[in-house]
Parts: structure tokens; C-alpha cells; sequence
């Protein structure tokens, strides 16, 4: 592991135990956060995304929910080993989190004040009421919430959803951590709201040089703030890379599938919306082979029999995918056809909208 | 040949660092779903608890092994079978002599007949107050509604109590002090069910196409009310039986000679020092009938519509 | 939020008034009270006299209205059965009511809500399903029949505690017991299915991830927003104790305004009995305006209504 990895995540897997039988929410998870960086986290739905921070942060939803393997490694340092005591070191210190609905994400019976000031002490745990105040106004003012000092005693069912929002930006990134973890912090946004925030996000990185574990369904968002991108199916992570190269050219057939099925401003009009075929497994019935096989177009019967293993590429690129995998059969359907003009104009979506 | 032919993966992009193999994969314990939970199980306490109280209070005539009224000092104050008593007077006797054993059973009919019809009644009432005052809304709505606070502001026993001030003790105070007691909750949660259906779009289509409001309550929002009474009036029925115990016990209930759990705990309570169990087992019966209705009444609610577990 | 406190204001003395008339109507459709004030023999007019005296001659609207005058400046009468005004007795025997209700009210909230939220932060655990059973089973007893289950045990067989009266501190202890036992069993429940609701919210989720003690999320944040089911539930409890008292201090031969209460009805001592009721519901409906006022503070979205 190298000097500039801040966190490393090594074969995570979360398990859900109900009664009607366990769930495999994470389970075999691997990617890699430098410093500095911006990572997007994508999937579907079910993919394992959220369990993911969860169990980076030691919130999985106990009893239920348990981290059953794997190593969650922050500058080196096993967080699954740490102790409760330990890990409310590491909460809001070295790594924050904002959640995906802002307007359930802060207490409604406590004023935003009371909820900032809750964080600000805790990173100067001997300053005076006044000094906090002061400190918490200047927090709102860097969200970019105006009549901050009024603000304080609001309660949070008198603001905004992008408001709420901002707040919880400013909390996570009080005591000044090394990493920030959002997980789906515009889906509950309007497309405005969104832009606006993602901007801020983007503000906040920069001037606090942390990293960004930035956790969405959404591939338009991920393509405008993120470095690199993480694409997760079925508990595993199936492929990371820059996003440019993950946009333009997809090495995992349910990347490129995902690319495809965006919906293109500039592209004919005629074609029909892409669907990927099948449906996502069931987190519930062990598998065997690569996960994606019964949906893959190219898969092959090595595919359908043993999972594929990873293939790490000297920028930190990996796959998880047969196709890739120098000297081993080549999956029958395999050719060189790329649709270049489309996944072209992905980018330049990207780059175009949402400012 | 699919569009997807058309994204097939380019090859060999990139410098090959390492090839990790996959993950194994972990063979998970509880991998076969077992079966549902509660919800489907039958509500196997709750009809073990109330089996023989619905037993005694049904076939109770059949199954008295004395008569319960019959008095007879000679036997007076003996312990039941399993405090060194015989199996003739299986739970003791009390203070005249009567077979605690019969009585109890029919007490059960009698306290099961009364909290019945108490909650029914209310029950019948209270919807008929929250459906009116959900489907006409407006001020009949207000009015209503203000009732219901009104009545909840006032402590039952007090009412029954006045009640009994009235109109002396007996069936009729117990039974109309149940309905003066529950049906405001029915009237509360009627009209909350009722506001909620109403909003539902197969009511908005049956106004459309020019069905008459009483058709349209008959047909679209008693059925759906059903289980939402059902479920209350199971919970409420324990309760009853516990209300009407309490006022039996003071008086203002079920009154001599006929026999009530009430009365039994009253009388045994003169004669707890020589005979504890006089007092004692009717009580028990007390604590099955409401414990079994309060389970059952909750394993409905969990079956039928789990949104209700406010009440 | 002074529109919220006048509202429930205005409400309570609402209830206050249809309580008077409850009690009024009660008492005056009961039968002719005249033949209680006097004696067997009297002659018409000294029938006709006591009527005139007591305002029984006049209209049933009329009378209310009479009764009203008088019942705001504490005027009900005096006692038919001791002769003393039935304000007096009424309150002389408050202290003794409040006494018991506020002890049992005190020990089911110092044992069932702590044991709530042991079995919420807990839950799974053995200590849950020990407290929920003991909860579920708790509220399936009548609470005459624990009182008197309770005399049994510690008075008559043990003898460690008195049957009834009331000399002493260990005079309240079974009473006490025996008025919280369903209470505490309600706020255990409650206050678990309370706070393992708030504990599956975004908000606590957030509170943890903050870095925040675990003893700051469960008190500040989650116990916080359980308390408000919590304090409703509360004071209708407070409220029921103090009017469902009358049984328990039967059972006990406690000195209170139930036990009065019951046996002025059995006297048909009206005037007792119309002091009693109004004393022991406007109680209520204090405590009840109280929990209103309470929910205020606590919930700042409910002062905007």
C-alpha cells in the first residue's frame, strides 16, 4: 500500500441475518481512496453501496447487520478491529459523513445552533459558549447560509431541504476530517439544489484537502465531481478507474451497459431507451461464477462457473471481469466494436450540463 | 443480434500489474430462508390463554361440577386440590361453601357477556361517530371530534361511579359505563381511517360515476374499516373484562347472587388470612382472560395491518 | 404558542363545565332528594320548606345555574352525611389522594422508563424479553387484584408491611406499589417501542457519525424525541391515577377523596359527592392541560399550530 492511499477496503463483506434468512449486502468489497482524491461509489440499488459507509464508519444497523470479513484499513489502522471508544475518535475526526435525506438527518427538536455547536465542541472541547456561537455562525456563513446568526436558533423543520443539507455538509466537515463520505446527498434534491451543492462539496474538498467517498446511483454527478469511480454489483466492486477512462471507454460489461443506457441530450432520437436485460440478483441465493454472467451478452462458460478474479492495472485501474484476464479462454462473442461516437458524447453531457 | 453487440469490451487496454484471484465464497449458515416469523404462527399463547375461558363461558352449564349458588357451611373454606384439598372441590371452596371451581366458570359467562356487549356496543357507536364525522367533515367534523376530547378528558371510573350514583349498580351501569369508556377511541380511529379512504381513488371513481353516498360508505369504507375495529375491539375486550372486574368488585357492578370474578375477589378478600386462594384464583382468571386478548388482539393487528401499531 | 395555550385553556374549562353538568344532572335525576333532608315524618310544608330552602322548587336550568354560582365560590353544600361544608371534606382529604397518586406516579416512571430504555438500547438481549414479559403480564393484572395479591403476601402472611390505614411511611408503601404496577408496565412499553423507533431514525444515525459519545446519542438525542409519545401517554397516566385512586384506597383504608367519594355515594350524600367528583376531575384536567403545555416545549413543530 502506498504512501498517498488514505483508505484502503480489503474484501468487506456485511451480512444482514433476518429471519427470513441473511442477505449478503457486502460481500467480498475491494477499492482503494487516495489522498486528495474524489472517488464516486456507483451501483444499482441492492448493490451495497450504503452498507459500504456504514460499515467504514462501524454504523452497520446493529444486531442485525454484521461485518462478517474483510479490513477496513484508515492510514493503515484496521477500523474493524477498533472498540467503540476507539471509533468515536475516528466518527467526525477523521472521517465525516453526510446522509442522503437532509431533512430527517437532523434532530427536529433541537435547534441547527444546538446541532453545530454539539460538533464544534467537540473539536475544542474547553471553548466558551460565545466562542462557539461565533464559530458555529461562521460555519453557516462558509455553507453559504445567509442571516447566519438568526439561523442558529432556527429549528431544522423551518429550513430547506438544500439548507438542511448545507447544515450537515458544515457538520461533517467541522473538526476538519481527512476524509468525507456522502452517501446519495442529492437524491433527495431538486436538480437546481443539487448543482448547487454538488458545488459545494467541491468548494469544501478543496479548502479542507480531504478526500470524498461520494456514493450515488446517479452516473451524472459522479462524472462532474469525481476523480475516479468505483462501479459496485451484487456486494462486489466490479470496476475502479479515472472516470474519463470509465466514462469513454468501460472495461466491465455492466459499466459499459450502464453507460449505454444513459440517455443522450445531442444523440437520434428514434432509439428506444436501453435496458440492461434480466433483473439484479437476489442478495438472498449464493451464486456461483461472476454475478453478472446471467445478463452479460459476452459471458462465457468460465464465466458462468467461477467468479472472475481481479485484474489491477499499473494506474490503480481494476476489473473484475474474464474478458480481461491475459491467457484465459476468451468468452465466445468477444470483439472490438466500439460505439464511439456515443460514449463520446457522454462525456461532453457531462462536462455540458449542470453547472 | 442485440444493441448490446455494438458495446462489446475492447481488449487489452492498459499494463497489467497483478492478478488478484476473486474472493472465496463464504458459506453463510442461515442460507435457506427459514419460515416467516410471528406473523403467520398461529397466536399459540393466546389461544392456550383463552381457550378455557371461552370454553367455560360457552359451555359453562355442561361443565359445572357443582351448582356455584348452592350454599353449604359445612364445607366452607377448603383449599383446592393442590394446597391439600380434595379433587371433589378442585379449586377450594369459598366462605358459604360454594365450589370455587363452579362459580368461576360461571362468572366467566357472565363477565365475558358483559365486556362483550360493553365493547360491541361501543364499538357500534364509536365508528358510527368517527365514519360520520370523517365523511361529512366541515363542522359536524369539529363538533364530533370535540366530543370525543370532551369524554377523554374525563376519568372513567369517576363516570362510572356517577353512574352508579344514578342509576344504582348492576348490568346495565357496567355495560353502559364500558360503552361511555371505549367508544371514543373507535370514534378517534374510525375517523382517521375514514379521512384515509376517502382519499383513496376508487372512491373518488364511485363519486364520479354517481354512486350515492351511502352506497359508497357501504361498499368502499365499512369493508376497509373492518379490520381496523376488529383489531380495537380484541384489544379493548381485556380490557373490559378488567374494568368490569374493578367496578364489580366495588358494587357498582354484577351484583350478588349472581357470580362474578369481581364479587369472588371481593368477598375472598375478608377471608385472605384463612383462605388465600379465594381471592387468588379468580384473579388469575382475570390476568389469562385480558393477557390472551391483549396477544390475540395484537397478532391481529400484526396479520391485518401492521400500520396500526399505534394503538 | 400563546394561541396553543389559550386554546387548551378555553378547552379545559370546557370539559370543566360539562363535568359540572354530568355531575349535576347525575344527582338531580337520581329521585326527588328532598325526602333525604328530612325526616320521615315531616309534614308538607316542612317539605315544601326544606324544597324552597335547598332551591329544589325551581327549574332544572335554573338550579344548574344556582349550583354553578355557588360551585365557583366553592360552595356545594355541606355534607348531608357529616354536616360539614363538602368543599371542606373534600379538601381535607385531597393531600391524602395527591400523596399516594404522585408516589405511585413517581415510582412508575423512576422503574418502567429506565427499564424502557434498558430493553430499547438492548433489545434482543435477555433483559428485553425479561421486561417485556414482565410488562405484558403487568398490564394483564386488574390493579384492585395486585393490591389485594399484595396485602396477602407482605401484610398477612409475612406481616413485614400493614393491610391499610395510614400511620406511617410503611402505610404507603403496598398502596403505592399496587397504584404503579400498570403504570410501570405501560411506560416500560411504551417508552421501548418509543425509543427503538426514534433509534432506527436518520438523525441518530447521523448523532453517532458525528463522533458523538454513545451516552450523548441515547440521552440527548434519542431519549429526547421518545419523550414526546412518552409525556402525553404520562399525563393521561397521572390523570387516571389520580381519579382511579377510589379503588385502591378502598382496599386499603386510605384516607383519600376515592374512598370518600364511594362511600358518599353509598349515603347518597349529594353534595360529597358533587364536591368530590368536580375536585378529583378538575385535577385532572389540569394535569391534562399541563401535558399540553408540556408537549409545547418539547416539540417546537406543535407551537406553530
Amino acid at each position: 500500500m502506498s504512501n498517498d492511499t488514505l483508505l484502503e477496503i480489503k474484501d468487506l463483506r456485511t451480512y444482514v441475518h433476518m429471519r427470513a434468512g441473511t442477505v449478503r449486502a457486502v460481500d467480498g468489497a475491494s477499492f482503494i481512496i487516495r489522498r486528495g482524491e474524489a472517488l464516486g461509489l456507483v451501483g444499482e440499488s441492492g448493490s451495497g453501496k450504503s452498507m459500504t459507509c456504514m460499515a467504514i464508519m462501524r454504523v452497520e444497523p446493529r444486531p442485525a447487520a454484521v461485518i462478517e470479513g474483510g479490513q477496513i484499513l484508515l492510514e493503515g489502522e484496521n477500523l474493524i478491529d477498533k472498540s467503540l471508544e476507539e471509533m468515536q475518535q475516528v466518527r467526525g475526526r477523521r472521517i465525516g459523513m453526510i446522509l442522503q435525506d437532509p431533512l430527517n438527518s437532523l434532530n427536529p427538536v433541537l435547534t441547527i445552533g444546538n446541532q453545530l455547536i454539539e460538533a464544534l465542541r467537540l473539536l475544542e472541547p474547553g471553548a466558551s459558549k460565545a466562542d462557539l456561537r461565533r464559530k458555529a455562525r461562521a460555519a453557516l456563513e462558509r455553507v453559504g447560509i445567509t442571516n447566519a446568526a438568526s439561523r442558529l436558533d432556527s429549528y431544522p423543520f423551518e429550513f430547506s431541504g438544500g439548507m438542511c443539507q448545507r447544515v450537515t455538509a458544515a457538520m461533517a466537515v467541522a473538526r476538519h476530517p481527512t476524509l468525507l463520505i456522502a452517501d446519495e446527498p442529492t437524491t433527495a434534491l431538486d436538480v437546481t439544489t443539487q448543482a448547487r451543492f454538488l458545488g459545494l462539496l467541491d468548494q469544501l474538498r478543496r479548502e479542507e484537502g480531504m478526500s470524498l467517498l461520494l456514493v450515488s446511483h446517479d452516473l451524472g454527478i459522479v462524472a462532474e465531481t469525481c476523480d475516479r469511480v468505483a462501479v459496485m454489483y451484487a456486494g462486489r466492486v466490479v470496476e475502479t478507474g479515472v472516470t474519463t477512462q470509465i466514462l469513454s471507454a468501460p472495461r466491465h460489461p455492466y459499466t459499459r451497459a450502464l453507460m449505454f443506457a444513459v440517455p443522450h441530450l445531442h444523440g437520434p432520437r428514434t432509439k428506444r431507451l436501453y435496458q440492461i436485460r434480466g433483473e439484479p440478483p437476489s442478495v438472498r441465493a449464493p451464486t456461483v461464477g461472476c454475478r453478472f454472467a446471467p445478463r452479460c451478452d459476452q459471458a462465457g462458460d468460465l464465466c458462468r462457473v467461477q467468479y472472475p478474479p481481479t485484474v489491477h492495472y499499473a494506474n490503480g485501474d481494476t476489473v473484475a471481469c474474464w474478458l480481461h484476464v491475459p491467457d484465459a479462454a476468451a468468452p465466445a462473442g468477444a470483439s472490438h466494436t466500439l460505439p464511439l461516437q456515443r460514449v463520446d458524447s457522454v462525456v461532453t453531457d457531462a462536462e455540458g450540463c449542470g453547472k | 443480434m442485440s444493441e448490446m453487440s455494438r458495446l462489446h469490451t475492447p481488449l487489452g487496454r492498459g499494463d497489467i500489474s497483478q492478478v488478484v484471484p476473486a474472493p472465496e465464497e463464504l458459506q453463510v449458515d442461515a442460507a435457506a430462508p427459514r419460515k416467516r416469523r410471528a406473523v403467520r404462527r398461529a397466536p399459540i399463547l393466546a389461544l392456550f390463554l383463552l381457550t378455557p375461558i371461552l370454553v367455560f363461558g360457552f359451555f359453562g352449564h355442561f361443565l359445572m361440577p357443582h351448582d356455584p349458588t348452592m350454599i353449604s357451611p359445612v364445607h366452607a373454606l377448603l383449599p383446592p386440590v393442590f394446597a391439600g384439598g380434595t379433587w371433589e372441590y378442585a379449586l377450594g371452596t369459598d366462605h358459604m361453601g360454594r365450589d370455587l371451581l363452579s362459580r368461576l366458570i360461571d362468572g366467566a359467562s357472565n363477565s365475558l357477556a358483559v365486556a362483550f356487549f360493553g365493547v360491541a356496543l361501543a364499538g357500534a357507536f364509536g365508528t358510527a361517530i368517527g365514519l360520520t364525522a370523517g365523511y361529512l367533515r366541515g363542522a359536524v367534523e369539529e363538533l364530533l371530534m370535540r366530543l370525543v376530547d370532551m369524554q377523554l378528558a374525563i376519568p372513567t371510573i369517576l363516570l362510572a361511579v356517577l353512574l352508579a350514583a344514578v342509576i344504582g349498580g348492576g348490568l346495565t351501569t357496567v355495560i353502559a359505563s364500558l360503552m361511555i369508556t371505549f367508544w371514543a377511541s373507535y370514534a378517534r380511529v374510525v375517523r382517521g381511517e375514514t379521512l384515509i379512504l376517502m382519499q383513496r381513488d376508487y372512491v373518488a371513481l364511485a363519486r364520479v360515476a354517481g354512486a350515492s353516498r351511502w352506497r359508497i360508505v357501504r361498499l368502499h369504507v365499512l369493508p376497509n374499516l373492518l379490520s381496523v375495529v376488529v383489531v380495537l375491539a380484541t384489544l379493548q375486550l381485556g380490557a373490559a373484562v378488567g374494568i368490569e372486574a374493578a367496578l364489580t368488585f366495588l358494587g357498582l357492578g354484577i351484583q350478588p347472587p349472581a357470580s362474578a370474578w369481581g364479587l369472588m375477589i371481593s368477598d375472598g378478600k375478608l377471608y385472605m388470612s384463612q383462605a388465600w386462594w379465594i381471592p387468588t384464583i379468580p384473579g388469575i382468571a382475570i390476568v389469562m382472560t385480558v393477557l390472551g386478548s391483549n396477544l390475540l388482539g395484537d397478532w391481529l393487528r400484526d396479520r391485518l395491518d401492521p400500520r396500526l401499531s399505534q394503538l | 404558542m400563546t394561541r396553543y395555550v389559550m386554546r387548551r385553556l378555553a378547552f379545559g374549562l370546557l370539559a370543566l363545565f360539562a363535568v359540572s353538568l354530568i355531575t349535576f344532572m347525575a344527582t338531580r335525576l337520581s329521585g326527588d332528594v328532598t325526602f333525604l333532608l328530612v325526616d320521615l315524618d315531616a309534614s308538607r310544608e316542612e317539605i315544601a320548606a326544606v324544597r324552597v330552602q335547598y332551591g329544589l322548587d325551581k327549574s332544572l336550568p335554573v338550579q344548574y345555574l344556582a349550583y354553578l354560582k355557588h360551585a365557583v365560590r366553592g360552595d356545594f353544600g355541606d355534607s348531608i352525611k357529616y354536616g360539614v361544608p363538602a368543599l371542606d371534606l373534600v379538601l381535607s382529604r385531597l393531600p391524602w389522594t395527591i400523596m399516594l397518586s404522585l408516589t405511585g406516579f413517581v415510582m412508575a416512571l423512576l422503574i418502567g422508563v429506565p427499564l424502557g430504555i434498558l430493553a430499547a438500547t438492548r433489545r434482543g438481549s435477555a433483559t428485553d424479553l425479561g421486561a417485556s414479559i414482565f410488562a405484558l403480564v403487568g398490564q394483564a393484572m386488574p390493579g384492585f387484584w395486585v393490591g389485594i395479591m399484595l396485602q396477602l403476601l407482605f401484610a398477612v402472611k409475612l406481616g413485614w408491611l400493614p393491610t391499610g390505614g395510614s400511620g406511617s411511611m410503611a402505610h404507603i408503601v403496598l398502596p403505592a406499589i399496587a397504584m404503579s404496577w400498570f403504570s410501570i408496565a405501560a411506560f416500560m412499553r411504551l417508552t421501548r417501542s418509543s425509543m427503538l423507533e426514534v433509534l432506527d431514525s436518520e438523525y441518530v444515525k447521523l448523532a453517532r457519525v458525528k463522533g458523538n459519545p454513545e451516552q450523548v446519542v441515547i440521552v440527548k438525542h434519542a431519549f429526547r424525541n421518545s419523550l414526546i409519545p412518552l409525556v402525553t401517554f404520562a399525563g393521561l397516566n397521572l390523570g387516571t391515577l389520580l381519579g382511579g385512586a377510589v379503588v385502591i384506597e378502598s382496599i386499603f383504608a386510605w384516607p383519600g377523596v376515592g374512598q370518600l367519594m364511594i362511600s358518599a355515594i353509598g349515603a347518597r350524600d349529594y353534595p360529597t359527592v358533587q364536591a368530590s367528583v368536580l375536585v378529583t376531575a378538575s385535577m385532572f384536567i389540569a394535569v391534562n392541560l399541563g401535558v399540553d403545555l408540556l408537549y409545547g416545549v418539547l416539540d417546537p413543530r406543535i407551537r406553530n399550530e
